[in-house]
């Protein structure tokens, strides 16, 4: 390895390990030094954590079912042929939305009070102050509809991979939905189980959508604890069992896709004529578009519905505009500088021996599956020192925090999709006497650009939602659209509540449309 | 050639959108005159006074402001978090008992502001620690639709009456003034009533909420008939044109609780003097007045400031009597005590 290899390399595994496993890691190593205020063995037994865990996976399961039910077909409808980029993009929305918003879109329809069980009050004489969204599975379903984009993603991610001679072969044996079951699903079942699993994770550790909607879960009970006892030992001993749970799924994880890529952008070989026929009939599509389609667009229409006019959206863009050019620029530069640090790190992870073991990769991509109050609290720990208080006091903090959950997830996208690079280009570069740097600026970057740009957008949209632990690190004077949104929905009106969300999903829109639009030339960015 | 150009224009935007930011943020970081204020009032009232004291003085204001879940313990365990290098100049609490409890911890730096001497006795701290101004009450916010022409509650007590089941609710008692209101019945009942009125509210269905103003959200669309908040919040939604009304709990009994506004100067505040600036400016007429007429409807505590109508004027109220330095030496315990109890 040249000197300037192990030195880049080296830096960007140093600052990925900063960022990402310090503030966990020293919170977890300092544990007891903490002097918890709980004891361990109590608080397992405690009748309240057996409540907080059903609770925590009752929501999460829930989660996952939906987006199961909604995320798959749509993934076997997009993924069987290329639709209309319009058509992809409109289900990606879900994503665009932060789950609280969603949340509150859903409650203002379906809650306590809300349009529904007063229409059905004054029509079916109903009790109006029913909630058609209460307890663990509402908060679940509310995360189903906004994550089974992951899902969906996913399953299109497989299907571009699948090899169509297999489903071609079981033409000869088997009728068209045989083949879906029997061939195709269980093709897909690695891309299906990760998508589940990455639902699942996202679900449990969300804080926002069940404190919310009033339900005790772990990510409630640590933000709780944390804010009322500011027990640093107390609050990660609270969160183990979660973190057990978090264990657990990305070892599975691990376990599922091992040796396969989490993320492809490659075009396979166009799947059979048949299923190709079954996939793509109208009635297919009714089916797995439409309740998708519905979920979808309820909540843009409930925003615009409650906005009431252009001029409240003027209002609420003056109002916030300070916390609208914050969370943007914020959001960006995060973005870019994750997805940069990723590149890097992720080069390292796929093109050095160590990095290919499973230990390593499932450390390097826990911190994502960690809650976002409890790395807060790790980033508050960790970054909160004499000598570097400058760091905490600025917005660089908030940085580092969507760094410490967001840069696994980004270096994951990376490593896959460098893993797709044959290693041969890069042997001949060196053969050719042409420098690592340089290798890997003219031979490697380019070829990784759309991977690049799709962990700058993921990243990207999930930074502008966070809202879990920017409560806790948010500096003085800041302020970002999360922040004031879920002020907003304590005491502010609905129809501001309504406006500044559209904006927050223009915010994520508009980037991502002119990314597509001026990316459109670069292969596989598209698709 | 055309790709590459693309992505070299992206990236020189971003480098230069963020150039153009950070250099934003140092150019205000070396502004002169600054002051760095947690403030656990609701952004929407509190944003407005600073505004008008940025406009001035032509001091900036960095503002930390609450979020209703966890309001006051929330920055009060951030300054605690920060003591060793104190970030906070001004600390201005929506409530009494945490203010106390950093000065307790030796975390505020005594300031004799000459507009303290306005203000009673009661409100005022004997070292100069922290001052009291614009108070809200506990009140009982009601459906006025939904209770018109029948019986209505009139003391914290009927939360546990067998009439009232399932269509009462309040916030959480682990944070703001539910926390101190919690905390008081802790002092003034004892220990062990306290407790079993905690642990009756949920045999009841008592909900307990997000926050104050969630109360009063759903007392509002109806959910509950009745629920426990604070004058501010009952205010602003009657502004709003909601159905709610508010009463003044236990007025023939133990009393009402009248929590004040405090404000403090944190031990070592990184800006000192323009800290007492803004300590002064939030003890004034001015800022009182200004309180009082915003949407919060806040009770003025110095004598000659009428609240606006529909609110009670300090002397209209049977206070609850409470000694708030013995409320700070409980809290802690109280709180630990209900998260285990209640959450």
């Amino acid at each position: 390895m040249t000197p300037s290899k192990a030195f880049i390399l080296g830096l960007s595994l140093v600052l990925f390990a900063l960022i990402a496993l310090a503030p966990p890691g020293m919170l977890l190593l300092n544990l007891f030094s903490f002097s918890p205020k709980i004891s361990i063995w109590k608080w397992l037994l405690e009748r309240q954590v057996h409540l907080l865990t059903l609770h925590s996976l009752n929501m999460a399961l829930v989660a996952t079912v939906t987006a199961l039910a909604l995320g798959l077909p749509v993934g076997l409808a997009l993924g069987s042929k290329r639709k209309p980029l319009l058509f992809g993009i409109i289900f990606f929305l879900p994503l665009a939305i932060p789950p609280y918003l969603t949340a509150s879109c859903w409650m203002g329809l379906l809650g306590r009070g809300g349009i529904l069980p007063h229409l059905a009050h004054e029509w079916l004489g109903m009790d109006a102050r029913s909630s058609w969204l209460g307890g663990a599975w509402g908060a679940g379903i509310v995360l189903g509809l906004s994550y089974f984009p992951v899902l969906t993603y996913m399953v299109i991610s497989g299907m571009r991979r699948l090899d169509a001679h297999l489903e071609e072969a079981a033409m000869f044996a088997l009728p068209e939905n045989g083949i879906l079951r029997k061939i195709t699903l269980p093709l897909l079942f690695p891309q299906i189980g990760t998508g589940l699993l990455l639902v699942f994770l996202l679900a449990i550790t969300n804080y926002a959508v069940p404190s919310l909607l009033g339900i005790r879960t772990f990510t409630v009970k640590i933000y709780t604890y944390f804010s009322v006892f500011q027990d640093i030992g107390g609050a990660v001993l609270l969160s183990l069992p979660l973190l057990l749970i978090c264990l657990v799924c990305v070892l599975l994880l691990h376990h599922i896709m091992k040796g396969r890529v989490f993320f492809s952008l490659q075009q396979g070989e166009e799947m059979g004529g048949s299923l190709l026929r079954l996939l793509n009939s109208k009635l297919f599509k009714i089916l797995a578009c439409g309740p998708a389609l519905f979920v979808t667009c309820t909540p843009i229409l409930f925003l615009l519905f409650q906005t009431g006019s252009f001029l409240s959206l003027k209002i609420a863009v003056d109002q916030a505009k300070e916390s609208i050019l914050t969370s943007f620029v914020l959001a960006l530069f995060a973005s870019f500088c994750i997805s940069i640090v990723a590149f890097v790190s992720g080069y390292a992870l796929e093109r050095t021996k160590w990095g290919k073991g499973g230990v390593t990769r499932s450390l390097f991509f826990f911190p994502f599956a960690l809650p976002s109050v409890l790395l807060s609290i790790g980033v508050i720990f960790f970054w909160n020192r004499p000598g570097i208080v400058l760091v905490y006091q600025s917005l660089l903090i908030i940085t580092i925090l969507w760094g410490a959950k967001y840069l696994p997830l980004a270096q994951r996208v990376l490593a896959d999709h460098i893993r797709q690079i044959p290693l041969e280009m890069e042997e001949i570069a060196f053969l050719s006497q042409l420098s690592w740097t340089k290798s890997l600026c003219r031979i490697v970057w380019p070829l990784a650009r759309p991977g690049f740009l799709v962990a700058w957008a993921v990243t990207y949209i999930f930074c502008l939602s966070e809202l879990g632990g920017t409560l806790l690190v948010i500096p003085p004077g800041a302020d970002t659209m999360p922040v004031r949104l879920y002020n907003i929905m304590h005491y502010g009106s609905s129809s501001l509540l309504a406006a500044l969300g559209l904006v927050l999903i223009m915010m994520t829109i508009i980037p991502m449309g002119l990314l597509v639009w001026c990316g459109k030339g670069i292969k596989g960015l598209r698709d | 050639m055309k790709r590459n150009t693309w992505l070299r224009s992206l990236t020189i935007v971003v480098i230069g959108a963020l150039a153009l930011f950070f250099n934003a943020s140092l150019a205000t970081g070396k502004q002169k005159e600054q002051v760095v204020v947690y403030t656990a009032l609701d952004q929407v009232y509190s944003e407005p006074v600073l505004k008008h004291f940025e406009k001035t003085t032509g001091i900036r204001v960095r503002a930390v402001y609450d979020v209703e879940a966890t309001k006051t313990i929330g920055l009060v365990n951030r300054i605690i978090a920060e003591k060793n290098h104190p970030q906070c100049d001004v600390f201005w609490n929506n409530e009494v008992i945490n203010t106390i409890r950093l000065k307790n911890k030796g975390l505020l730096e005594p300031h004799a502001s000459a507009q303290a001497r306005y203000f009673p006795e009661i409100f005022r701290d004997k070292d100069h620690c922290w001052c009291g101004f614009a108070a809200r009450a506990r009140v009982i916010v009601y459906n006025t639709r939904l209770l018109r022409n029948k019986e209505k509650p009139n003391s914290i007590k009927n939360l546990l009456d067998k009439q009232w089941k399932d269509q009462a609710c309040m916030a959480l008692p682990l944070f703001g003034t539910t926390a101190t209101q919690a905390t008081a019945l802790f002092a003034v009942w004892g220990h062990d009533q306290a407790l079993a009125f905690f642990r009756d509210l949920k045999k009841n269905g008592v909900d307990l909420v997000d926050g104050n103003s969630v109360v009063r959200d759903r007392v509002a669309d109806g959910t509950y008939l009745w629920g426990l908040t604070d004058t501010d919040d009952v205010y602003s939604g009657m502004k709003r044109g909601m159905p709610i009304d508010m009463l003044l709990p236990d007025q023939d009994g133990m009393g009402t609780l009248v929590i004040p506004n405090t404000v403090a100067l944190i031990r070592h505040a990184p800006h000192p003097g323009p800290a007492r600036k803004l300590i002064d400016f939030l003890l004034s007429e001015e800022t009182e007045k200004m309180l009082a007429r915003s949407g919060s409807g806040q009770i003025p505590l110095r004598p000659g400031i009428k609240p606006v109508p529909g609110i009670p004027s300090l002397e209209e109220i049977y206070q609850m009597k409470v000694d708030n330095e013995e409320l700070a030496r409980l809290m802690e315990d109280v709180l630990s005590l209900l998260d285990k109890e209640l959450m």
